[in-house]
């Protein structure tokens, strides 16, 4: 096990050797962030020549890079072009709202979508069965930033119209007055929403259908014919089973939720990582959007390197070494 | 041989026939052609539309007329925040997000089979080296680069399905290939070998009929996929730019006056809904009808 981690902490590193030069020749390919200075007749070219230096602007590209990666191995990822406050503290100060976002919306999302795929696959065709079905097909075409502005609509802008409690609009805490965990709570409860729904359909449709295939098997078969309980026979052998792709899924579906993320972010003005990489791509902070990328990268990494460790923990037969 | 051929011709057509057959008795995947039809030919008639209905180009301002609710003004769905026709714009935009998810499945199923193809055929270090490539690919977030990308070039929406088939075909280019070497074992491919048959005509002739399905498959799945990351991303103002309508950009500009026209931001959000919907219902249909093994 210790050895696996360690060899796929070592594969991550030409992985985002090669994602940072990515982004580095992408953003760098469209122009200086200095561009609009040049435009402004106001601003002298010899003001622009000496702040090109002091941001080392005026190094060739790849000289750049190796002084950026050199930096990012000592923990430095540098400072922001727009307020020159280091890119590692404002990515602190919004990652948190970010993990907390995803973290909240994957557990909500397994905890609805795991028993009730069991439970249409046990029920196949059975009432429950048909609901989730439509409700999986329905959640999985539903655009998110739609679904979003359509709760805002609704439960926000309506409610307050007819005078019932509504949920606020966007934000992460009241600015009048901090009402403390009850009122971060009311601020998630609308991003949370727009981001667990279509997860649960994904969910539901994997489990309800690898379920059911795991259901024909002769094991099953040969379970029920000792005499288990069903229950047993369902949560013991079904479900192990089940998780092994679910697992792969959990791995593949990890960018998908930092992609949602970034749109219920933007839909809420919920300051997370999503938001924070909006901001700097329109400002064109070249430090802070290579921090963002890095952090996205190492965060999808280590999500599918969890994956993986989760499927030697799940299924027995697998083993790392 | 003459005989053979048109044996084996028979023998697909009817494959066919009896999959359409089979089709046709889903009655929710034929509602959802039919929604579906609808809503291309609603697409394609754009300039029919503008023309013959609303009366509007679909980037005629009247500022003094904006923000009209439906049916205000001669504004049959309303007007935006520019005064221009909502009706039209809708039409116009599906024609954008129609043609460039179509494009973008299109290109990313060019790669992807190709690349699948070549790597379950080819086997040893092709395989290996490609397979490789995509892994990398695949821990890549696509997101972070498609948002990067299209901030900073504002591609049109041409550009953007290629981008989009870049980054995007590592995944079906795994299952093309995980087919590819299932097929491979197969009895007929060696009496199809020993016959002196190509490399490329073993491919084209034996083993891309039988991949096509699931290929149709996964494109029902993933042209709503692309649909939906192209409104998100003309959402975040990254994707096809105003005045050119999509429903994405549609959605961006009704945010800033949900609270007096909320159709402007209904209107839109229903098509692409509606959309992806119907194409994942017929994918649905489509997947039972090809595989008659797999009951669901």
């Amino acid at each position: 096990m210790f050895r696996f981690i360690v060899r796929r902490l070592l594969q991550m590193i030409p992985i985002l050797f090669g994602i940072t030069v990515i982004t580095f020749i992408i953003i760098n390919a469209a122009g200086s962030p200095l561009q609009q200075m040049e435009f402004n007749p106001r601003v002298k070219p010899e003001d622009i020549a000496r702040i090109r230096h002091n941001l080392g602007l005026d190094e060739p590209l790849w000289k750049r890079y190796f002084i950026w990666v050199g930096n990012v191995l000592q923990g430095d990822l540098g400072l922001s072009l727009i307020n020159f406050r280091p890119v590692t503290e404002r990515i602190r100060e919004v990652m948190f709202n970010t993990l907390l976002l995803s973290s909240i919306s994957i557990t909500l999302s397994l905890l609805i979508a795991v028993p009730l795929g069991i439970y249409s696959a046990t029920h196949r065709n059975g009432r429950i069965d048909r609901i989730s079905s439509l409700f999986a097909v329905a959640g999985y075409a539903i655009p998110t930033v739609w679904l979003g502005l359509l709760l805002i609509l609704l439960f926000s802008v309506q409610f307050s119209k007819w005078g019932l409690p509504s949920l606020p609009v966007g934000g992460v805490r009241d600015l009048r007055d901090d009402g403390g965990l009850g009122d971060r709570i009311e601020h998630l409860i609308l991003p949370i929403t727009a981001l667990v729904l279509p997860q649960v359909a994904t969910w539901l449709f994997y489990i309800r259908s690898n379920m059911l295939e795991v259901l024909q098997q002769d094991y099953i078969r040969a379970a029920r014919a000792k005499g288990l309980r069903n229950k047993t026979v369902l949560y013991g052998h079904g479900l192990r089973n089940v998780l092994i792709p679910l697992v792969t899924l959990f791995g593949l579906l990890i960018p998908d939720i930092f992609a949602g993320a970034l749109v219920v972010e933007n839909v809420f003005a919920y300051p997370g990582m999503g938001r924070l990489a909006i901001t700097a791509i329109g400002d064109k902070d070249h430090t802070l959007v290579m921090g963002i990328t890095l952090m996205f990268a190492v965060l999808v990494i280590v999500g599918n390197l969890i994956a993986d460790v989760l499927y030697a923990v799940v299924d027995p037969r697998i083993r790392l070494d | 041989m003459e005989r053979d051929w048109s044996m084996a011709n028979r023998a697909s057509g009817g494959n066919a026939r009896r999959a359409w057959r089979r089709f046709k008795r889903n009655r929710v995947a034929v509602i959802a052609l039919a929604v579906l039809i609808a809503i291309v030919i609603f697409s394609l008639s754009a300039g029919l539309i503008s023309t013959f209905i609303t009366g509007f180009d679909y980037e005629e301002n009247h500022l003094d007329l904006a923000r009209s609710k439906p049916g205000e003004h001669g504004y049959i769905l309303g007007s935006d925040a520019n005064g221009r026709d909502v009706l039209t714009r809708l039409a116009y935009g599906g024609r954008v997000s129609l043609l460039f998810a179509t494009m973008a499945a299109i290109a990313t199923l060019l790669i992807g089979s190709v690349v699948g193809m070549i790597a379950g055929f080819a086997s040893g270090w092709t395989d290996a080296t490609l397979m490789r490539f995509a892994d990398v690919l695949l821990s890549i977030p696509s997101i972070s680069i498609l948002v990067l990308v299209s901030s900073i070039y504002r591609p049109g929406y041409f550009l953007l399905a290629l981008i989009f088939s870049l980054l995007l075909w590592p995944g079906i280019s795994r299952i093309v290939r995980g087919e590819t070497i299932s097929i491979r074992s197969q009895p007929y491919i060696e009496a199809a070998q020993v016959n002196g048959a190509t490399n490329a005509r073993l491919i084209g002739r034996h083993i891309l009929p039988n991949v096509l399905p699931i290929m149709l498959i996964w494109a029902s799945q993933v042209i709503p996929a692309f649909i939906i990351t192209e409104a998100a991303l003309s959402f975040l103002g990254l994707g096809v730019q105003p005045p050119r309508p999509s429903w994405g950009n549609m959605l961006l500009e009704a945010q800033n006056y949900y609270m007096t026209n909320w159709t402007n931001v209904f209107l839109p959000g229903m098509m692409i809904f509606l959309t992806a919907l119907s194409i994942n219902l017929i994918g649905n249909g489509l997947r039972d009808a090809l595989d008659p093994r797999m009951e669901r």
